[in-house]
């Protein structure tokens, strides 16, 4: 982990409310997909944690969602500002229990880190199948992105406006994989977990104290012991998960 | 040069400077972001009798200038902290700790105390009778004079080392708790833990916290905590640990002034893992802007 100052390279709005944004600086702390950084801003007490999207050695693009005050605060930061950032926070995801042919479900703003993990697993020339979720289509982004890598995506929309209508884990049914990486909000990742027919990697969120796992603020019970979102998370294996 | 040192009832610092319990784990994790020997002491994790998991999630809710901790002092257990913790944090820190002690009965208390008194690292005692966060213990004993006076004897009897009584800002007066403290031979008074407080999710219509209740901190309580230093000092000779959204070397002063001898810095770690570092890099700056020479000369100057 390491705190310094990022210079922001670009800010742009991806949907009516989800940003893009591009930090120019060391990134030498990430070591795996699925980590997160933690975002010290003027308009708040505690620090922001936000999920590396994708990351190579100068910069580091995150996608967030403006949802409070301090989200957004950043919308309307300027290229050329600047942010105090803890980058290299949390496990990330394990890539060597993937399989040949593993399947990614994202839903809403868990969908980013998956795109650093499909990067990945694609430089492995692993067959990857992306699950995109969203509520409706004008929500949705990065579909092109994760074509581009070569995987093969779905889209769903829980209103049908685009791609198939329901939950991301409609497109499960049938499909043909060997490991799930997913990463969305809970009542998602148990769905994935129920409906899926093998082990998986699952990225959980929770509030947050420190975000480096001083506080204990976001402890959870596993089948290996508490383990602390922020520091042994936000990835969990399914096996240990603990509903 | 100016000099730093304070001293806790025989226990010399290399300056004021300590962690608070609950805001550093036990320490040594911090050890691979700085060299944590620069730190006056620790206070570590707040360590009870049995394991504790906790309070389940959401724990934390952000405040104006602060936050609301429902932790529920998880720990492992005196016996882990003794065989696994202590020596992990031995191998990066070779100061006297302090050890902080939680319970839900007086015996608890004197149990965890007398477990730990025998330990080389532990340099003092601070005796949690303040935690807004578990239920039928914590901050009862902290709320009632005779039941503070009652532990203290307890943890008294079965330890050597300076014992010094954390107290809870949510009484209606704190000098008497403190004095109740002093009365039943407690070697220092620490002061302040969390205020009870509150936050409501507009959209679930709920307080945000699983535990409904939290413990605020941060810059937002440090003129609470000023306050009830500055009068606990008016009313017991104890030595004071002060603390409450301490953050700056200026901060430090501040809370020396109002009359405590050590500051620990609690919530600043969470936003910045490297807030002690900083601080005491900066207190010389700030002790010679402000004339200082000793700091020990400021102690309880404001009055």
């Amino acid at each position: 982990m390491t705190d310094k100052t990022y210079k922001i390279l670009e800010n742009t709005p991806l949907t009516s409310d989800v940003y893009k944004m591009i930090l120019e600086g060391d990134t030498s702390a990430i070591k795996a997909a699925g980590q997160f950084v933690n975002i010290k801003l003027t308009a708040k007490f505690l620090r922001r944690p936000i999920s590396i999207c994708d990351w190579n050695d100068t910069t580091i693009t995150i996608i967030y969602k403006v949802v409070g005050e301090g989200t957004d605060q950043m919308s309307k930061m300027e290229v050329g500002d600047t942010l105090e950032v803890l980058v290299g926070l949390g496990n990330g995801y394990n890539l060597e229990k993937s399989g040949d042919k593993p399947v990614l479900l994202g839903g809403g703003v868990g969908v980013p880190p998956l795109y650093g993990l499909a990067k990945l697993l694609r430089k492995q020339n692993k067959e990857v199948t992306v699950i995109l979720g969203f509520n409706t289509a004008s929500e949705i982004f990065y579909k092109n992105e994760f074509e581009a890598l070569g995987a093969k995506v779905f889209v769903t929309t829980v209103d049908g406006s685009m791609g198939v209508q329901g939950f991301a884990t409609k497109c499960l049914e049938g499909l043909d994989y060997t490991y799930y990486y997913t990463c969305g909000p809970k009542p998602m990742l148990k769905a994935v977990y129920d409906a899926a027919n093998t082990a998986g990697q699952l990225s959980f969120e929770e509030r947050m104290g420190c975000g480096f796992g001083a506080c204990m603020g976001c402890t959870c019970k596993t089948k290996s012991g508490n383990k602390r979102i922020c520091k042994e998370g936000p990835v969990l294996e399914s096996e240990d998960v603990i509903w | 040069m100016v000099n730093t040192k304070v001293e806790l009832s025989g226990l010399v610092l290399d300056n004021p400077v300590i962690p608070a319990s609950g805001t550093f784990g036990f320490g040594y994790e911090f050890a691979q972001w700085y060299d944590i020997n620069c730190l006056g002491s620790i206070s570590v994790k707040g360590t009870t009798k049995d394991p504790r998991f906790g309070n389940p999630t959401p724990r934390i809710a952000e405040t104006a200038s602060g936050m609301l901790n429902a932790v529920g002092l998880q720990n492992p257990g005196v016996e882990e902290v003794i065989k696994t913790e202590l020596p992990k944090l031995k191998e990066v820190y070779n100061k006297p700790i302090i050890a902080n002690v939680s319970g839900f009965a007086v015996e608890d208390y004197a149990y965890t105390c007398e477990k730990l008194n025998d330990h080389p690292q532990v340099g003092l005692f601070e005796v949690n009778i303040s935690c807004p966060n578990v239920h039928g213990g914590g901050m009862s004993f902290g709320t009632d004079p005779e039941m503070a006076a009652k532990v203290t004897k307890a943890v008294k009897a079965v330890t050597t080392k300076p014992v010094y009584i954390k107290l809870s800002p949510n009484v209606t007066d704190i000098t008497e708790i403190a004095a109740a403290c002093e009365d039943a031979g407690a070697d220092g008074i620490s002061l302040i833990n969390t205020l009870m407080g509150m936050r409501i999710d507009l959209k679930t219509r709920k307080p945000i916290l699983a535990n409904t209740t939290g413990g605020l901190s941060g810059p937002a309580i440090k003129p609470v905590a000023l306050n009830l230093v500055y009068k606990v000092y008016n009313r017991v000779k104890l030595p004071i640990i002060g603390m409450g959204g301490i953050a700056t070397a200026e901060d430090v002063i501040e809370m020396m002034l109002a009359g405590a001898t050590a500051v620990q810095v609690g919530a600043a770690n969470l936003v910045d893992p490297w807030a002690c570092q900083k601080i005491i890099e900066d207190l010389p700056r700030v002790m010679e802007k402000y004339g200082i020479k000793n700091l020990t000369d400021i102690i309880g100057g404001a009055h």
